[in-house]
């Protein structure tokens, strides 16, 4: 896993195998991908100050050629003491006999040190999400626990970045917690102990590699990232043998109304507060934001965005799929237990600071010149240069729509010549343009004719 | 295009009255438009507000409307041309909490009869004309604050 762009992107163009079949230029969100001539092949790129992280490039890529930048274990050898943070979607990848407590006991079993559980902590944060939401003037807040989400609002919608929810979500509670008092055990330094995630979708390295402030140390606590989908074959293997790791049992207690936090609602749903949402999606969600920055919404306490369908169920590097998974979350919440646990009941995290003193940052898209004036001119040329376009949208110049290669042409990336589609309608303009009209005469005139 | 005159941009809109699956376009597409020039964040904010607050007062009463936008790297300036009911009485259409929506517009959360002053209160200019029976005029100017971008240190240094 490397940081190779300022932006800290986690997903990677890997131009040796792009064969540039623009199944990824379609579905970005973000309008963040091209399709450009790289010596002989056209191959797909990024624009680095446009992606959102979203992941779903990755999902329609067939040659692999779009790489989600994540740890594999090898990577890990650099940690004296590795401490396993797994999301509560790992729990639904296997059948419903097989428990939560025996997957985390499987986990230290293939290497981990220490292994930990976040339905506890997803209470903690739940409830400072409720005092929060009392005593907030700002509506709706947000919930930032989808990186995708916060990188969405800092590149397009910075004024709503007052809206995100200033708590630390409950991983990175988690994280901060086990370090804290794992260093104080062992004697360990903070950088020996090495607190990975096993994660459902590659965003949640931005954490890392942006060192996206989640913490009071101005740092995310997260050291790693290893995805579900490189995980499960390893547990597969193991999942049928006697467990034997009986130690330190006492972390594995789940908690059946932690586990709500895990699915799409779930948190809307454990906050028993009408006024909350839950979307997914990032197209639903950037029509949720559109309709907060005009100023609708006020009523809504709280909207849970999550761009994946299904939230983090539905993320791109699960093996099984979104909705068979919530059912078992939903069974394993039955099994648990979802009532609401007594306030008074202690746990790892009383007296842990749940709030996030740190401020996101925008992140606006560069605009088509740093000079107004010349912004100005350009974008009435883009204009200008639409209109003579055929508005087809095919992609064949390498750009998603046609309205954005009017911007590549004003910006001098394209040439107009680049346009097939405008080649070909200027090549037989001539002709089809004389000839329509009068077969359409014609036509209605022997429609007429046949009743007279 | 060193001429001053020269660096308007220019966009017509057509906004149909009752049209309510639609609400809202024109205030997107103004606002990909100024997002794209790189106006600052929170001018697009305030012009947001102005044009969808606008544009869903002709969606709720007018028959049809043309929005006229234009941008100078001074000024941007919407300009409202609406064909409707008319505005009976300004002054009192000013005045916040006013409003003439019906129990249908209000449950759609609109018509809390504070439409007109959010745009004043938004906008840096502000002319409103309206006749019975025939539509309302509606002139919103938002200034370009060059002091606060900072287009102007890189044009210094140029």
């Amino acid at each position: 896993m490397e940081n190779t762009d300022k932006y800290g992107h986690s997903i990677y163009f890997d131009s040796e195998k792009c064969v540039g079949d623009m199944a990824c230029l379609k579905v970005c969100p973000a309008e963040a991908i091209r399709i450009r001539t790289k010596v002989r092949n056209k191959v797909a790129v990024m624009l680095e100050d446009k992606c959102i992280d979203c992941g779903e490039c990755v999902k329609v890529c067939k040659s692999e050629a779009i790489v989600p930048l994540t740890n594999t274990f090898k990577d890990f050898s650099k940690f004296k003491y590795t401490v396993a943070i797994p999301s509560i979607a790992l729990y639904t990848q296997f059948e419903k006999n097989i428990k939560p407590p025996q997957i985390l006991s499987l986990l230290r079993k293939i290497g981990f040190d220490e292994v930990f559980d976040i339905s506890q902590a997803s209470i903690t944060v739940y409830r400072g999400i409720e005092r929060h939401i009392q005593s907030s003037k700002i509506k709706p807040l947000i919930s930032p626990f989808c990186p995708t989400v916060v990188k969405l609002i800092q590149t397009k919608y910075p004024e709503l970045l007052s809206h995100l929810l200033p708590i630390i979500s409950p991983l990175e509670l988690v994280a901060g917690t086990v370090k804290e008092q794992i260093s104080k055990r062992t004697g360990l330094k903070n950088e020996e102990i090495g607190i990975i995630y096993i994660t459902p979708c590659p965003s949640k390295t931005i954490l890392i590699l942006q060192k996206l402030a989640y913490t009071n140390q101005g740092k995310s606590c997260i050291d790693g990232a290893i995805p579900i989908s490189e995980i499960y074959p390893l547990l597969m293997r193991l999942v049928n043998q006697p467990v034997t790791h009986t130690a330190q049992c006492e972390h594995y207690e789940i908690n059946g109304f932690g586990l709500k936090y895990g699915s799409l609602g779930g948190l809307t749903s454990m906050l028993e507060n009408d006024n909350c949402i839950a979307v997914s999606g990032v197209n639903n969600i950037i029509y949720i934001l559109e309709g907060i920055e005009r100023g609708k919404l006020r009523n809504v306490d709280l909207v849970d965005m999550h761009a994946c369908m299904e939230g983090c169920l539905g993320g791109i590097m699960v093996v099984e799929n979104a909705y068979i998974a919530r059912s078992r979350l939903n069974s394993l919440i039955r099994y648990y237990g979802d009532k609401k646990p007594p306030i008074g009941k202690k746990d790892n995290y009383e007296n842990r600071n749940i709030y996030d003193e740190n401020i996101y940052k925008p992140q606006p898209i560069k605009p088509i010149d740093i000079n107004i004036r010349n912004a100005i001119a350009k974008v009435a040329k883009q204009k200008e240069i639409y209109q003579q376009l055929p508005q087809i949208n095919c992609g064949a110049c390498g750009c998603p729509s046609c309205l954005i290669f009017a911007e590549e042409v004003v910006q001098g990336i394209l040439k107009l010549e680049n346009c097939v589609a405008l080649e070909f309608s200027l090549d037989s303009s001539p002709q089809p343009k004389e000839q329509p009209p009068k077969k359409r005469k014609q036509k209605k005139q022997t429609i007429r004719e046949i009743p007279r | 295009m060193n001429n001053e005159q020269s660096l308007i941009y220019n966009q017509l809109f057509e906004i149909k009255g009752g049209n309510f699956i639609d609400a809202g376009s024109a205030s997107v597409n103004v606002k990909k438009t100024l997002k794209l020039i790189g106006i600052p964040s929170e001018i697009i904010y305030r012009v947001s507000i102005c044009c969808y607050e606008a544009e869903m007062n002709i969606i709720m009463y007018a028959y049809r409307a043309t929005l006229d936008f234009s941008i100078t790297p001074d000024k941007i300036v919407l300009k409202f041309n609406d064909e409707g009911p008319g505005i009976k009485d300004i002054e009192l259409a000013m005045k916040e909490g006013y409003s003439t929506a019906t129990s249908e517009m209000r449950e759609m959360g609109f018509g809390a009869g504070m439409g007109l002053p959010n745009i004043k209160m938004n906008s840096d200019e502000f002319y409103i004309e309206s006749e019975e029976n025939k539509g309302t005029n509606l002139f919103i100017g938002i200034f370009i604050d060059r002091k606060t971008d900072n287009h102007d240190k890189s044009e210094e240094i140029a």
